[in-house]
């Protein structure tokens, strides 16, 4: 735990309202991230954020500092995640919207790799492409599937503390990370060489 | 002997840091002579990376967090006022979620008890069941005598004579010939004597007969 956030936490704790603010500004990008990829829409993604800081807010004193604030968090956030996917979802238009191309197109990050590689509008294109197939891998995941994928890839989390964390079991974490990869293989248009799984006599080479 | 299959399954753990050391080179050796495995592992690395490479963009601009975080502060300052309302209006904003099975029986409870309530109400204020003040004042209690016909028994006697000569002769009873001579006799001597039958004699409905028969034994 960094040692700001465990002066920031103490002061919250006590009241200190503007602590408490300067402590969800700290997290809240990560919080958010893990929302947008739960829901795959920013309406959901923001209610779901909300409700996870406002869960924190209310709850900060039964942080006890036996792990890292981070991972409290995130289990606060997980448990919203699956609070609201057991509860009715709520969809604009009945359906899940993907993200729109204009808004991933506006992110300092695609500035910086087009300005820092002087890259030309064909690999712009290209990266673009990239993006859409990518989103479209990930919407067709399943909820859970989605977010099992990111504790792993992107928190990093063991098998088992996503395990305790969604109280599902080891083989579905690892069927969900197989069928994850196969629908970005399948949308990037990735293929493996062979896909006869057959007894190799004398191996493969 | 080298299993495509087994080693495409182990290949999820090891993309994803879930193997021991040991376990590791034992998969890389088996990759290193399947060419297969080497391509699935490859294909499986190379979308991760994809991912890796799109993920930044799929996150909202730079000028979405302040936005943000300005929402977050809103929603904590509405949050942290609610506590310091007064109680009645805390009540009355508080929300709980109940299972719909358990609102439905409540709601029927509840209109049960209100019709069951209703009703009663409206039988005892009913003119029909209780009578009002002027009814009982128009009510008083007369006393009447009433006379009760009280059956009196009347005891009737009718002695039947029968002489002692016609006794002693161990006779049977006189004839109605013998009984106009015996009349007649008694005339004779002055004893105004009558037959006494019962013709025409008509009990009162109500008079209890007791016939009483003289004997042998009985006179003296």
């Amino acid at each position: 735990m960094i040692d700001g956030d465990g002066q920031l936490i103490e002061r919250a704790r006590s009241g200190d309202r503007e602590a408490f603010g300067l402590l969800a500004r700290r997290f809240e990008r990560r919080v958010y991230s893990l929302a947008l990829f739960y829901t795959r829409n920013h309406g959901d993604a923001e209610d779901l954020s909300q409700e996870v800081w406002l869960k924190v807010y209310r709850h900060l004193e039964s942080f006890r500092g036996e792990s890292s604030f981070y991972t409290w968090l995130r289990q606060i956030t997980v448990n919203t995640f699956l609070n609201h996917r057991r509860s009715s979802i709520r969809h604009v238009g009945g359906e899940p919207q993907p993200l729109r191309l204009v808004e991933i197109e506006s992110v300092d990050y695609e500035d910086t790799v087009r300005l820092a590689r002087g890259a030309s509008m064909e690999d712009d294109l290209h990266r673009k492409m990239m993006v859409e197939r990518v989103e479209a891998a990930l919407t067709e995941l399943t909820p859970q599937q989605r977010l099992i994928f990111i504790l792993k890839h992107n928190e990093g989390m063991t098998y088992e503390e996503i395990s305790a964390a969604l109280n599902c079991s080891t083989g579905t974490i690892k069927k969900s990370l197989f069928r994850a990869v196969q629908k970005l293989r399948h949308h990037l248009g990735l293929k493996s060489e062979s896909r006869n799984y057959l007894r190799c006599a004398a191996g493969g080479k | 002997m080298h299993d495509c299959r087994k080693t495409k399954e182990d290949l999820i753990d090891l993309i994803f840091n879930e193997m021991d050391e040991a376990a590791e080179l034992r998969l890389l050796e088996e990759m290193e002579a399947c060419r297969a495995c080497r391509a699935e592992y490859h294909s499986m690395r190379e979308a991760l990376g994809a991912f890796d490479d799109a993920a930044p963009a799929l996150q909202p601009a730079r000028e979405f967090w302040p936005e943000h975080h300005a929402r977050v502060e809103e929603r904590l300052d509405a949050a942290q006022s609610a506590h310091v309302l007064p109680f009645w209006r805390r009540t009355l904003r508080t929300s709980f979620s109940v299972p719909v099975p358990i609102a439905i029986a409540a709601t029927l409870l509840l209109a049960a008890t209100s019709v069951l309530a209703i009703r009663s109400f409206i039988f005892n204020s009913s003119p029909k069941n209780a009578p009002s003040e002027a009814t009982e004042a128009k009510i008083k209690y007369v006393e009447v005598p009433v006379e009760k016909r009280v059956v009196e028994e009347r005891v009737v006697t009718r002695t039947v004579y029968v002489t002692k000569r016609s006794r002693q002769n161990n006779q049977s009873a006189p004839s109605a010939q013998n009984l106009q001579d015996i009349t007649a006799q008694y005339k004779d001597e002055g004893i105004n004597a009558t037959r006494a039958t019962l013709n025409g004699f008509q009990p009162p409905s109500d008079v209890k007969l007791t016939v009483i028969k003289g004997s042998q034994s009985d006179e003296k």
